[in-house]
């Protein structure tokens, strides 16, 4: 397989056409990991959003507590808190599967180039 | 993309400071074989937006490659059935021309029958080959031209 790339630098189609597994193997995982890194990160893009409007939501229960207000003291400590641990949690997941399926995607699509490449 | 002329680059200006500097080692400069070119390919930012275009065209070549391998097996077998039925029919008509047809041997026209039968099996096979090398031959390039840098 090595001496027989042509001048181009990729195989033939008889070559390609032989290694047809390894081709389909590799645009399979290839396609499989681009698209979860897709989804991981608009996972990780709705949990920012999320814990964007939590943040708001607590700074305005704590400026009603500086205000005098104390009806969402139990609010911000109950429920606030916990959901904005929780998201941040679901933002870290989100950002390591993001990266997990990237370095897959690399991987995927370098094995894919060096079947082409014939090396 | 341009690892290759980097790399390049980097090459021809050691050899430079090589031969200037009249540095005498016994080892040999690097040389890359005088044919290697490595095929230019996109990045994985270049084509994220096409796997599924990728997987697609490997699919195609995938079931070409499937077909073509059964119109082979198709090819051989027909033409081994060809062959056979040839000589009996060959067998067939010099009975015939003797007259002296064994009555459990088959007629030379039913032979004949079941030769053009192969034969046409044999033509099939070849036709839906080359069909399939022509869809295996757009699978490829499309693949090919997917990563391939555009600029």
């Amino acid at each position: 397989m090595h001496n027989s790339v042509s001048s181009d630098g990729v195989i033939s189609l008889p070559q390609a056409l032989a290694n047809y597994k390894m081709i389909l193997s590799a645009a399979q995982r290839l396609s499989s990991s681009v698209n979860k890194a897709e989804r991981k990160r608009a996972e990780e893009a709705r949990a920012r959003e999320l814990a964007s409007r939590l943040r708001d939501e607590s700074k305005a229960a704590y400026k009603a507590l500086a205000d005098g207000d104390f009806s969402g003291q139990l609010r911000i400590e109950k429920t606030i808190q916990r959901d904005l641990q929780k998201v941040n949690n679901e933002v870290d997941r989100a950002i390591e599967g993001a990266n997990k399926e990237a370095e897959k995607s690399e991987q995927a699509y370098a094995d894919l180039l060096s079947v082409l490449r014939g090396v | 993309m341009n690892h290759l002329h980097a790399d390049n680059a980097g090459f021809s200006a050691n050899e430079e400071t090589q031969a200037a500097g009249a540095h005498k080692d016994n080892v040999a400069p690097f040389q890359l074989p005088a044919d290697h070119v490595e095929y230019p390919a996109a990045s994985l930012e270049e084509i994220a937006p096409r796997v599924d275009d990728i997987l697609e065209a490997a699919k195609s070549l995938a079931s070409a490659a499937k077909k073509l391998e059964k119109n082979r097996q198709e090819e051989e077998e027909a033409e081994q059935s060809a062959r056979a039925l040839q000589q009996e029919a060959n067998e067939a008509f010099d009975a015939r021309l003797a007259k002296r047809e064994a009555p459990e041997a088959r007629s030379f026209e039913d032979v004949q029958k079941d030769l053009l039968k192969a034969i046409k099996r044999l033509d099939k096979a070849v036709e839906s080959a080359s069909e399939e090398t022509g869809k295996a031959q757009g699978a490829y390039r499309e693949l090919l031209s997917i990563i391939t840098p555009s600029h």
